[in-house]
């Protein structure tokens, strides 16, 4: 039955895929320094972004920050805005499509959404948000540049929520509603007993099959743990990177740091390998600059030609791998997000909507025809020819692009998309979760990066996992959702086998992906 | 509700009847969910820029008495100049570098079109920072000489940069372009102490059995120049015997 019915999808699909016309395609052009004064200055910028939407469910975002230097582009700090809320004063959409600015507490960037429902293609110019620069302790007799970020982000809206898909077969540490098996329902933030077999608890299917039994998830049918009210369980509005952390985004946030912080981001002989798709090289002299060569024409991985990175054909929009859960915290402290714990993982896949055994993000069982081949390999328009998921078997092998699979009229399964639009959650690189199941991670908070990161490079958020003497060195995000090399198994929405596990030694598989919870 | 959320194979059919109409929320196209732009030129924020620049870097080994500095000029901005009687000007030592001003120097030598817009000078945050009193504002582009100064308590290691604070606001308003280094000084150890030794443990001969022993080091051609046409030896020391030598083809 099962095999009928894939080959049925796919001959329905195959015409979709050939008239790819729309990106999302997030643009940021033209930034300067405006009105300096009373220790302010505005950041006027043009963002552009095709496919936005808003609807009754849900919308997209770009989360948007700017990173300021003061010695002409040697060292990059993260610039604090004047206020928050919505629409602060002195903030300005430009011309072009209706958007807010949603500026949380902290003032380290802006969520840019549509304001009213609708869908599209957003460009607009002169867009300003305002730079508080005593904040950031800069002198007014300062010279400055800025360099502003955009992340797509998708939001997830408030609500309830289930988490576990009742499967009965394959069982891997799904969780369940005590020990019925069934899935169970996250209906607040509130705290919530882990395991122990009680009525209301949050099982795991007494963590059958997950790699690690009895050293990774603490808790299972005859051991409980608390989960406190503080850990985020996806309850809450959050923000999420609509795709996985690409080759070039890795690479910005490299190029923006100290060599020291560079030392502990890069690997000492860099990964660089084409068969797993890692395309990073930097060059040898100072200050060195990070790129991608997929192409293989700028020589070594540690001494490359700085000329012959960055090419069309390059890859650097292909999600990173290598990116070890220590980095990947690194990355969401410097862009001022967050980890996203294993309960949202859950929410971003599923939504409101009631569990099916065994689905993956896009909510049904269905695996379109694997990938055969692809078009425009490494470049801004690479596309398999078919199917839906990253996983063994698909060819080429390893890491795809982000969002390759999504196209101008995409459904949600064609896209691989889970319900409120974030790409790629099953399959092509491992997502990085905060466990439930070890002590160390339940302690964490939904508190944002500060975008500033300590002299060694790691992340400093002292709630978040892995936080060690003043540093996240520790390597404690788990693993959901398959990857490029993985089976289907490790790709469905519930499935733990690597839930509890920090390091599965496979880091060729492993990327990342921010959250943040909204305002 | 949203369309394709549901989909199963038996619904494969509904899902090509709507996907020209399902929501933008699932659909994309090219590149990826990022990007970055980033200025290439600097823009004042606003604020008087004032410079500090040192004629030359300033390098020390690592040491305690007294080093001139070289000599810093100070220039206000050449059209809204910053500097005002009242406010001290301040040169700081950056926080965390283990160095100091030389607290007994009470003279400095001041020069500069601003030389006599100023008076004394003065030390505050345990000597981390040079305060230069200021008795007239500034005109614009004017400059400030300072020299016959001195560092001492230079026990840091690597370098810095000086910062200015022309308006003793306590935030840093330029850097000086130029370094002061403190020069590594090693003291470097490990276990033991710097003695070794080591004897024989059996006696060996001292005899050469009728012939002469010889052990040079040199290029090969200087062995044939030396031992042509033919060389070659043979030797029996303390029970080991052999031959060597070199042959000229």
């Amino acid at each position: 039955m099962r095999s009928s019915r894939i080959l049925v999808v796919a001959v329905l699909t195959l015409p979709i895929f050939a008239g790819i016309a729309a990106a999302n395609n997030v643009v940021v052009a033209n930034p300067d320094l405006k009105s300096p004064g009373s220790g302010l200055a505005k950041v006027e910028f043009d963002l552009s972004w095709d496919n936005s939407w808003r609807d009754s469910t849900n919308y997209d975002a770009c989360w948007v920050f700017a990173k300021y230097s003061t010695d002409s582009g040697t060292n990059w700090n993260h610039a604090t805005l004047s206020a928050s809320g919505t629409n602060p004063a002195g903030f300005t959409v430009g011309t072009g499509t209706a958007l807010d600015f949603v500026v949380p507490g902290d003032k380290k960037g802006a969520f840019i959404q549509r304001s009213a429902s609708g869908t599209g293609t957003v460009a607009n110019t002169d867009m300003q948000f305002v730079w508080n620069f005593t904040a950031d302790g800069v002198s007014a007799s300062k010279k400055a540049r800025v360099k502003v970020f955009a992340i797509e982000m998708v939001y997830v809206p408030q609500g309830s929520f289930y988490v576990g898909d009742g499967s009965v077969s394959d069982v891997r540490g799904q969780f369940e509603n005590g020990t019925s098996g069934a899935a169970f329902q996250i209906t607040s933030e509130g705290e919530l007993t882990l395991g122990g077999g009680g009525a209301g608890s949050l099982g795991n299917n007494n963590s059958t099959s997950m790699v690690g039994v009895t050293s990774y998830d603490d808790f299972n049918d005859t051991t409980s743990k608390t989960l406190p009210a503080a850990f985020p369980k996806g309850y809450k509005a959050f923000y999420m990177m609509k795709t996985e952390v690409s080759h070039r985004q890795y690479c910005d946030f490299l190029n923006t740091l100290t060599p020291a912080q560079q030392a502990n981001m890069e690997d000492s002989s860099l990964n660089f390998n084409v068969n797993w798709r890692n395309f990073i090289k930097k060059t040898g002299s100072s200050p060195v600059f990070f790129g991608c060569d997929a192409n293989e024409n700028a020589g070594s991985a540690t001494n490359a030609n700085i000329s012959l990175l960055n090419q069309t054909n390059d890859g650097e929009w292909v999600a990173c791998n290598f990116i070890y859960p220590h980095r990947g915290e690194a990355f969401a402290d410097w862009a001022a997000l967050r980890p996203m714990t294993e309960l949202e993982f859950e929410k971003a896949c599923r939504g409101p909507l009631s569990p099916v055994a065994g689905e993956y993000a896009w909510g049904n069982t269905t695996l379109e025809t694997q990938t055969t081949s692809m078009t425009g390999k490494s470049s801004v328009s690479e596309t398999p020819n078919q199917g839906n998921c990253v996983i063994s078997g698909c060819s080429p092998g390893g890491a795809y692009r982000c969002g390759c699979f999504a196209d101008a009229s995409s459904s949600r399964q064609n896209a691989g998309a889970g319900y409120y639009g974030a790409l790629e959650l099953s399959g092509n690189l491992y997502e990085r979760t905060v466990r439930v199941g070890i002590a160390a991670s339940r302690s964490f908070t939904d508190a944002p990066g500060d975008g500033v990161l300590s002299s060694s490079g790691y992340a400093n958020e002292s709630s978040w996992p892995g936080f060690v003497g003043g540093e996240v060195t520790g390597w404690e995000l788990g693993h959901r959702g398959g990857t490029y090399n993985g089976d289907s198994l490790s790709a469905r929405v519930s499935d733990r086998f690597w839930a509890g596990c920090g390091n599965n030694g496979l880091h060729y598989t492993i990327g990342f992906r921010a959250v943040r919870s909204a305002p | 509700m949203r369309t394709g959320k549901t989909i199963t194979a038996t619904s494969a059919w509904w899902t090509l009847g709507v996907a020209t109409a399902c929501a933008a929320v699932y659909r994309g196209g090219l590149n990826d969910s990022h990007a970055v732009a980033v200025m290439t030129t600097d823009v004042g924020l606003g604020g008087s820029v004032v410079a500090i620049g040192s004629a030359a870097d300033k390098s020390m080994s690592r040491g305690y008495v007294p080093s001139a500095i070289q000599t810093i000029t100070i220039t206000d901005d050449p059209g809204a100049p910053g500097i005002k009687n009242g406010t001290p000007i301040v040169v700081r030592i950056p926080a965390g570098f283990a160095m100091t001003w030389n607290e007994t120097d009470m003279t400095a030598t001041l020069g500069g079109t601003a030389a006599g817009k100023v008076g004394a000078v003065s030390y505050t945050r345990a000597n981390h920072r040079l305060m230069i009193a200021v008795a007239s504002d500034f005109s614009a582009g004017d400059t400030l000489t300072i020299s016959d100064l001195s560092f001492k308590n230079y026990l840091d290691t690597g370098n810095t940069h000086l910062e200015l604070d022309f308006n003793n606001d306590g935030l840093a308003d330029a850097y000086d372009g130029k370094t002061v280094t403190i020069a590594t000084v090693f003291h470097c150890g490990g276990r033991n102490d710097c003695y070794a030794t080591m004897a024989m443990k059996q006696d060996r001969g001292l005899s050469i059995g009728g012939a002469v022993f010889m052990m040079v080091r040199c290029p090969p051609q200087d062995i044939e120049r030396a031992f042509s046409p033919v060389w070659r030896v043979s030797y029996i020391v303390d029970g080991y015997r052999g031959t060597g030598g070199s042959r000229r083809q």
